[in-house]
């Protein structure tokens, strides 16, 4: 006699440990298991992947990490919008000192070519000449 | 705004994600690089995620990352490291919490990154069918089969490990 070697429940084993199943189905899987070798022996085999994945301890997160990533995050906090904005701006704010510098040079410069400042020739002349007490 | 409730979630969360991160990676660095970036990625988005949904946004955003990156890394080299990798455990006996870890990580690694996702997702995570569906953006019953599916695979990582176990000289 051929013996069996496969049951129709097997599949519902896993939705049915991880209590996934409605509580009528639960109860048919749970009656069929008691008298089914082949499921008992598949439930077996399933509690020995979680015996297995509880040997994992969990490890910590090296020290000063999470303030890494605070740090990181505060960093990119600026929308990009807002950064271009300021970028320009100050862009902007060089380049406007830098004309208004010019600007003002080359009037001070045209003002002091006009302007009738009476510290000329005569006045050195005059020094020389002893016009001054010293 | 959210700052406050950020740093909650980095504190209560950031230490669940890299340990998912180190079981499919098996590299510290990588696992740091992707949480820093997991977590960067999810504060640009934080304002549009529902609260409710915080720690599911922060499993799917890490799976996707470290998906992008088993992809780049050379598969021929991950295979080769992997070969030593389990050598290297067979000379050892395992003891230690360290070297448990080891052997999770490495049989977890050898899953295919969306199995071990499921695996870490209801078993280290505690979710069930409805939440680690929403995650990988899938059904349920594709959840629950794709869940026996790494079980079973998982089983024979198991079984392989132990017969390398036995199969290894001793050390006088």
């Amino acid at each position: 006699m051929k013996q069996k070697n496969e049951c129709s429940f097997e599949k519902k084993l896993n939705a049915y440990i991880a209590g996934e199943l409605s509580e009528m189905e639960h109860n048919k899987v749970r009656e069929h298991i008691s008298s089914c070798h082949l499921c008992q022996n598949e439930i077996r085999t399933l509690q020995q992947v979680d015996n297995f994945l509880n040997l994992y301890t969990e490890e910590e997160v090296p020290a000063g990490f999470n303030e890494k990533i605070l740090n990181s995050v505060f960093k990119s906090r600026t929308n990009p919008f807002m950064r271009k904005v300021i970028s320009f701006s100050i862009a902007a704010s060089v380049l406007i000192s830098f004309m208004a510098g010019i600007m003002l040079s080359s009037g001070l410069y045209a003002d002091s070519s006009d302007s009738n400042i009476t510290i000329g020739e005569d006045s050195l002349f005059s020094y020389y000449e002893g016009d001054y007490d010293v | 705004m959210n700052n406050g409730k950020f740093e909650v979630l980095l504190q209560n969360e950031g230490k669940k994600v890299y340990n998912y991160l180190l079981k499919i990676l098996r590299n510290k660095e990588d696992a740091e690089d992707i949480l820093q970036e997991t977590f960067i990625a999810f504060h640009k988005k934080m304002s549009l995620v529902k609260e409710s949904s915080y720690k599911s946004y922060l499993f799917r955003t890490a799976y996707h990352k470290a998906l992008n990156l088993i992809k780049k890394r050379n598969a021929k080299n991950k295979l080769v490291t992997n070969y030593h990798e389990m050598e290297h455990f067979s000379e050892k006996t395992i003891e230690n919490s360290e070297q448990k870890n080891e052997l999770v990580k490495d049989a977890l690694s050898q899953l295919k990154p969306e199995e071990a996702i499921l695996i870490e997702l209801q078993f280290y995570q505690k979710m069930n069918y409805k939440q680690m569906a929403e995650i990988l953006e899938t059904t349920q019953s594709a959840v629950d089969s794709k869940l026996v599916r790494a079980k079973k695979k998982l089983i024979k990582i198991i079984n392989e490990q132990k017969k390398m176990q036995e199969n290894r000289p001793s050390i006088v």
